[in-house]
């Protein structure tokens, strides 16, 4: 492979690649314009919400070198898109508790509610 | 932290386990009454003929022509308010779990008597064949037909017609020609859908991972190497969310069906929540249809908690600026303190069109939001032309890119 110029063969890969991409691209526009399959709710951005409180805990975990431009898997901007591992926890609300017995109760048992019992 | 499920170091001997307190059930958060099932009267003249207008949001008597409206259902039953103080789950008095899918119900008429047959899968009114009076149902039934509240249409059918045939003439270029020949855009049909409102005080754990970049390095000759500083983050919020929207028919819900493209509906959320007004049947009139809602809360709940982390994730974003090769979520945790659940009618706009395919086949949908006239949809697509002009276009730029290229590699 020739190249009179350290940057020739990106570009002429680039240009072989800029015919097929155009016609993917097309595809791509005509299915976004026409199907909309990402159309959706976006509660973070329509729903009345308080933030009673914000806290945050961050830590430097590592100094790296990476050849990658961005984070791998980032998804910050995608708030719909569920984590690798979710989970909803209901707390439980406990029962009213039951009525103690008064004194009079325990002292008078006739004179309460006879409930079911032999005739 | 510290969750309930993560379970803890093993008892001391001898130690007595705390009792465990039961569970108690729902609260109910009661609709307050409206108008009585069967014969409901103008108060005025006594006339059962009703008719919703939405130009002006009002009931009237088609005889004697008074107007009024129904109960605002935020003032009512308070659903602004206490959302700081929710604990466990509180249910309106119609959100309570179906307990019954028969959807004919049969109604003496107290007019003349005679029994009339009401399909409440489709309508929640029904003429008497004798006397001619209207009989409405207006208050729960056991199979999740009747909502606690219902916001009117406000957008004509004139209105919706337009929206969408501005809509689909967008998109004519490479519709499906079946879809092009039978589209008439007044078929458009104006339906109420169930839904339910669900306030929620919630906390949400967040965590993950972010990068800041810290410069890069020219590594060979045309590659870099990034200087990454990789923190270990963590978010937790106090949230108060007021009115998130979750679809209650199973048919609607599922916004990733293949079969109905279901996310359009979806979409054309959100509505003006505070204006829905206490039921009453007579909003459904003779020109609109209602579907019954088949979904208990829980089945609706996971749709709700999803949107709450998705709403946590949305308020964490702001925080996370300064990490600016990205954030990845790892974990996400909903801790429900408290819900709300209000059941609610809302009007939409609907236009339907099966594509039969190969594969089975889908229901495309175009939907017009009743209230704001937001409108989307999707167009069903002639599939061998688009392919045609993608490979044309293809094609076309290759032969001018592709003999440079070949210039390019031979060196000249």
């Amino acid at each position: 492979m020739g190249g009179n110029s350290d940057g020739s063969p990106l570009i002429a890969l680039f240009l072989f690649a800029l015919g097929p991409g155009a016609g993917v691209a097309v595809w791509m526009w005509i299915q976004g314009h026409y199907r909309n399959r990402s159309a959706r709710y976006r509660p973070e951005e329509v729903v009345r919400t308080h933030v009673v409180d914000l806290r945050g805990d961050d830590a430097l975990v590592r100094r790296l070198r990476t050849r990658s431009g961005s984070i791998d898997g980032g998804n910050e901007l995608r708030p719909e898109q569920r984590a690798r591992v979710w989970r909803v926890i209901e707390a439980p609300v406990e029962a009213p508790p039951e009525p103690h017995p008064t004194a009079e109760d325990l002292a008078d048992p006739d004179g309460g509610d006879p409930g079911p019992g032999p005739a | 932290m510290t969750t309930p499920d993560q379970g803890g170091a093993a008892p001391e001997p001898g130690w007595t386990p705390e009792p465990v307190p039961e569970p108690a059930g729902p609260a109910e958060n009661a609709t307050p009454a409206g108008a009585k099932d069967g014969l409901v009267r103008c108060a005025r003249c006594g006339a059962t003929d009703v008719a919703y207008r939405p130009e002006t949001g009002t009931l009237v008597c088609e005889f004697c022509r008074y107007e009024w409206t129904e109960a605002r259902l935020d003032e009512a039953m308070g659903l602004s308010e206490g959302i700081a103080d929710l604990r466990g789950r509180t249910l309106s008095t119609a959100s309570a779990d179906i307990t019954d899918d028969e959807t004919l119900m049969t109604f003496k008429c107290s007019g003349c008597g005679a029994e009339v047959v009401v399909d409440t899968a489709r309508s929640l009114q029904a003429r008497c064949h004798w006397c001619k009076h209207v009989l409405s149902i207006n208050n729960r039934i056991p199979n999740g037909a009747v909502p606690d509240g219902i916001l009117p249409f406000s957008v004509t059918r004139e209105q919706a017609m337009e929206s969408i045939s501005a809509f689909v003439a967008k998109r004519k270029s490479f519709a499906h020609p079946e879809f092009e020949k039978t589209f008439r855009p007044e078929n458009v049909m104006g339906v109420y859908i169930p839904y339910m409102t669900v306030d929620g005080k919630v906390t949400a754990r967040l965590d993950g991972v972010g990068e800041i970049g810290r410069g890069r390095v020219k590594v060979g000759e045309n590659n870099y190497e990034y200087k990454v500083d990789r923190y270990a983050v963590a978010r937790e919020l106090d949230l108060e969310i007021d009115d998130v929207i979750v679809e209650t028919s199973a048919s609607k819900a599922d916004i990733h069906a293949t079969e109905s493209t279901n996310n359009i509906i979806n979409s054309i959320l959100p509505f003006d929540v505070k204006n829905i007004v206490r039921f009453n049947a007579s909003f459904l009139g003779d020109e609109y249809t209602s579907e019954r809602r088949d979904m208990d809360v829980d089945h609706a709940d996971d749709a709700a908690y999803a949107h709450m982390l998705t709403i946590a994730r949305g308020s964490a974003a702001a925080s996370v600026g300064r990490y600016d090769r990205g954030v990845r979520w790892e974990q996400e945790q909903l801790s429900v303190t408290g819900t709300r659940w209000t059941s609610v009618l809302l009007p939409v706009w609907l236009y339907g069109f099966e594509e039969k395919g190969r594969h089975g086949s889908v229901t495309h949908y175009l939907a017009v939001n009743g209230r704001s006239r937001a409108t989307m949809g999707s167009v069903p697509i002639n599939t061998s032309k688009a392919r045609r002009v993608a490979f044309g276009v293809a094609a076309a730029a290759s032969v001018v890119t592709w003999p440079i290229a070949f210039l390019i590699m031979r060196g000249i």
